[in-house]
């Protein structure tokens, strides 16, 4: 039993925090891919002047949950 | 009513000859309004994401003594990474479940969440009824309701949810039935 590493208390917190940031941001990027492929869906079913400006949006979306993924994964 | 002179009112919730097209348009049809729900029915929403805002903002008193500075960076903006994906969606929600009549036909187009989509349609022969339904406070106030059209036969029954001038609605429906 001595032989085990000692895990303290900042690095429990560490590891959850680790844990919990890898699965969100990686279900907030799916959640973002499903929502620009939608956008694109619902572009094509009612075409309106401006629909460029909610791709746009769906797309910055889509590139701040890949980023959230990689600050995730080297945080 | 012809095809040009757009008349987009209450914050593009009820447009008079939108320059707009859809899927499965035919070639002679054109449309004469375009109705989405009331802007004010959307301000839960933008309640919700203004304490959130402040959720998150509140967050910053606690989270430095626990979790170190890029750790609370990441809180942050995942944070308001999820509140302008909520906006977002919501905002999506809004402006593309829409009631489009045209010359020709009355349309519902519903998008549920994000992989469903359920457009009913009718021609404008088929409708046999419309009624209209406001009631509440805030609905009275505003004018917003709920305006059902009902058709012939076992087609699918039509309805336009909180949509702005309800009675309005039924007036240009009736007028095209009248010309139609």
């Amino acid at each position: 039993m001595d032989n085990l590493p000692i895990i303290n208390n900042s690095q429990i917190i560490f590891l959850f925090f680790k844990l919990f940031s890898l699965v969100f941001s990686f279900v907030y990027l799916v959640f973002s891919v499903v929502s620009f492929q939608q956008t694109k869906m619902m572009s094509k079913t009612i075409r309106v002047a401006k629909s460029g400006i909610l791709i746009i949006l769906s797309i910055i979306q889509l590139l701040l949950s890949i980023f959230m993924f990689f600050m995730a994964i080297f945080l | 009513m012809g095809k040009n002179n757009a008349n987009h009112q209450i914050f593009h919730s009820f447009c008079l000859n939108p320059n707009i097209s859809f899927d499965g348009q035919d070639a002679d049809e054109y449309p004469i309004l375009v109705l989405r729900a009331h802007p004010v029915t959307q301000l839960p929403c933008l309640f919700n994401s203004f304490f959130l805002i402040l959720f998150v903002l509140f967050l910053n008193f606690f989270l430095p003594k626990y979790l170190d500075f890029y750790q609370v960076i990441f809180v942050n903006f995942f944070g308001l990474s999820l509140i302008f994906s909520y906006l977002y969606f919501n905002f999506m929600n809004w402006f593309f479940n829409v009631g489009i009549i045209t010359n020709k036909r009355v349309l519902d187009i519903d998008f549920y969440g994000l992989i469903y989509k359920e457009t009913t349609i009718a021609t404008l022969i088929k409708v046999e009824d419309i009624t209209v339904k406001v009631g509440g406070f805030f609905s009275s106030f505003f004018d917003y309701g709920n305006v059902f059209i009902q058709t012939a036969g076992a087609e699918t029954n039509i309805e336009f949810i909180n949509i702005p001038k309800p009675q309005e609605v039924a007036k240009i429906i009736n007028q095209l039935l009248k010309n139609g």
